[in-house]
């Protein structure tokens, strides 16, 4: 089987990314891989993610046979960013290499982390907000506020994929347009699956509707243990800082910001992603989010009354 | 006529878990020790002096699930709050049909 990865992967080219990978992703038995790199230009935090779950789950499941191999890609500085984000220690037996790789710290990177308990979605939450500290200038509110959003997002990997491998998180900032974006990735059970085990919810048709029900507030699969107001909160974070969030999931893909927007998607994908892409020009303040819950209790309750 | 005193347990936010409280996990404990201290027969008393942040998940684990009966007695007080984060607990007690 061969997986050929080409040109540039940003936050709107989840499709192509998924309809490439999409033979690995239905991979069930183990067969001889190539994941050819070589002709990859760029990639974002959300296809990092991605791509390292993916290659992460055959890895787990035994799926790839001797001679599998991952060619790196072609340039230099691309390949470097892949081993900077500690994606060999994630993936295929064998990995072919032009050059060796030095290992160096550099300011504002941080490794896409897996996670698969509590505590460790909290170490990666800290981690992954302060290596965007270092990369673009953030305020002590917009750190917080990141963190936050981190731990919620991780969080609800944890207590409602039902991924055996828990998540993976990827962050990068961007200085010249004063950008960051965070991605969260898990391959589990997907929102639409996990919401419906609350009888509340069990009628919900499609993953589109799961996925924006699962935006307002108070929804949860959970509501014994959990409030159901992390991805909201975030949302409105979002929104307020003229930021994006994203979620994909199945067959279906949600994005907030200055506008909203929902489309069924043309190849499924089997988990979740969540993406979040914030101005750090703006301000990016939880606090003011918190000022407002209660104009989103007016909301509810006039969502309620219509019907 | 026997005295009897009540012991006080403050526990300082801050200084104990950082300016920034997130984490359902860390909440979790920090409500079992909670708990612990009011079963033992003190009263508690929450300080969010220095804390900047805190989040949902965080705010339900301790508002809207501690022992609402050591609550209305007030043996657990929460102290120190700012206006924000005031508001996302009363957010997360009404999620829970308890009074905000």
């Amino acid at each position: 089987m061969a997986i050929h990865l080409s040109g540039a992967y940003p936050l709107r080219a989840l499709d192509r990314l998924i309809r490439d990978l999409a033979p690995l992703i239905s991979l069930d038995h183990p067969t001889r891989v190539r994941v050819d790199l070589s002709r990859l230009v760029a990639v974002g935090p959300a296809a990092l993610a991605v791509l390292t779950a993916v290659l992460a789950r055959g890895r787990a499941r035994g799926l790839y046979a001797p001679g599998s191999v991952l060619v790196m890609p072609s340039s230099r500085a691309v390949s470097n960013y892949l081993r900077r984000m500690d994606l060999l220690r994630q993936v295929l037996p064998e990995t072919t290499h032009d050059e060796p790789f030095v290992r160096r710290e550099a300011v504002g990177f941080r490794p896409c982390r897996a996670f698969a308990s509590a505590q460790e979605c909290a170490v990666v939450a800290r981690d992954l907000a302060e290596a965007l500290s270092e990369l673009v200038e953030t305020d002590e509110a917009a750190r917080a506020s990141i963190r936050i959003c981190l731990d919620e997002l991780a969080e609800n990997v944890i207590q409602h994929a039902a991924s055996p491998l828990g998540g993976f998180a990827a962050a990068q900032g961007w200085r010249r347009t004063r950008e960051l974006e965070i991605a969260i990735v898990d391959l589990g059970i997907g929102i639409r699956a996990s919401l419906t085990k609350n009888p509340r919810y069990a009628d919900i048709d499609g993953d589109v509707t799961a996925i924006a029900t699962a935006l307002e507030p108070r929804v949860t699969a959970t509501p014994e243990r959990n409030s159901g107001i992390g991805l909201f909160v975030t949302r409105l974070l979002l929104r307020d800082n003229g930021g994006v969030l994203l979620l994909r999931s199945g067959s279906g893909e949600v994005y907030s910001g200055a506008e909203d927007g929902a489309r069924e998607t043309p190849i499924r994908f089997p988990g979740t992603l969540v993406a979040l892409r914030a101005r750090t020009d703006r301000p990016l303040d939880i606090r003011a989010v918190y000022g407002r819950l209660d104009d989103a209790d007016d909301h509810e309750d006039n969502r309620d009354s219509a019907g | 006529m026997m005295l009897t005193t009540t012991r006080t347990t403050v526990i300082r936010l801050a200084e104990e878990l950082g300016s920034v409280l997130s984490g359902r996990f860390e909440a979790e404990e920090l409500r079992a020790r909670i708990e612990a201290e009011l079963a033992a027969g003190a009263e508690v008393v929450v300080s969010f002096q220095g804390v900047v942040a805190m989040s949902p998940s965080f705010a339900d684990e301790l508002f809207a699930k501690v022992s609402e009966e050591a609550f209305e007695r007030g043996r657990v007080r929460f102290v120190d709050l700012a206006e924000d984060l005031l508001a996302i607990a009363r957010f997360v007690r009404e999620g829970r049909g308890r009074p905000a």
